[in-house]
């Protein structure tokens, strides 16, 4: 004996409803990328953009000549590399030379935009820390990055 | 300059607020310095070379990351420690 199925409500074609969820899948994954992408822009934007600048006159001091070249022009990988080093003789030493503050708001601007970055949260905070503290002058840009670096997870 | 993360300094376990902090040395390195992130919060403690010490946490809010540091100039190496709320 054979037993046929019965439906009540017979089943629709799968692939209409597959293309049309992955079409589906598809805009909403656009939407949130360019929502995304904006709103980052937009927080993003509210820093002012770091000044360039010249090629950093020598001091006498060797290390703090080297760590100013860093600053200046030095690669960002390189910079990423020496960031302990860099940021702890910054405070610990030379907390009042203007050019090592440009290299802090350099590492703060590429904490923030790069995911990849090394010990990305504690790094970011670690650095808040560093700029919230810092009784120069010269820190004024870092302190505009205070609140994105602490946003850093 | 050497790359982060050079021998001569690891931190063992957390750093518990009003507790201690356990720091392993080289056996050339006789002092630790441990700061908030300030020249005027660094505290420089000496330590003995080639052993584990146990170095007072500073009194800072839980979340605070320390930098602990060996060495001088651009031979530093410098390790980061979040201060843990007991």
């Amino acid at each position: 004996m054979h037993i046929e199925p019965v439906y009540l409500v017979p089943p629709r074609p799968l692939s209409a409803w597959t293309r049309r969820s992955f079409l589906l899948a598809g805009a909403t994954f656009a939407g949130g990328a360019s929502l995304g992408s904006a709103c980052g822009f937009a927080i993003g934007a509210r820093r002012d953009a770091l000044p360039a600048i010249g090629e950093p006159e020598p001091t006498g001091d060797v290390e703090l000549d080297q760590l100013r070249a860093l600053a200046a022009r030095g690669a960002d990988a390189d910079l990423v590399q020496h960031r302990l080093l860099f940021v702890a003789s910054t405070f610990s030493h030379y907390g009042q030379d203007p050019v090592l503050w440009h290299g802090i708001a350099r590492l703060a601007d590429l904490v923030c935009v790069d995911a990849t970055f090394p010990d990305r949260s504690v790094f970011a905070r670690a650095l808040a820390g560093v700029i919230e503290r810092a009784d120069s002058p010269h820190a004024a840009a870092c302190k505009q990055r205070v609140d994105a670096l602490r946003r850093q997870r | 300059m050497s790359p982060q993360g050079g021998g001569g300094l690891r931190v063992m376990g957390p750093a518990l607020q009003g507790g201690t902090i356990r720091v392993e040395v080289g056996s050339n390195v006789d002092s630790v310095e441990i700061s908030a992130g300030s020249s005027a919060e660094t505290i420089r403690h000496e330590v003995a070379p080639g052993k584990v010490n146990e170095l007072p946490v500073p009194p800072v809010p839980g979340g605070t990351i320390l930098w602990i540091s060996i060495g001088k100039g651009l031979n530093r190496k410098v390790v980061l420690v979040e201060v843990l709320a007991p």
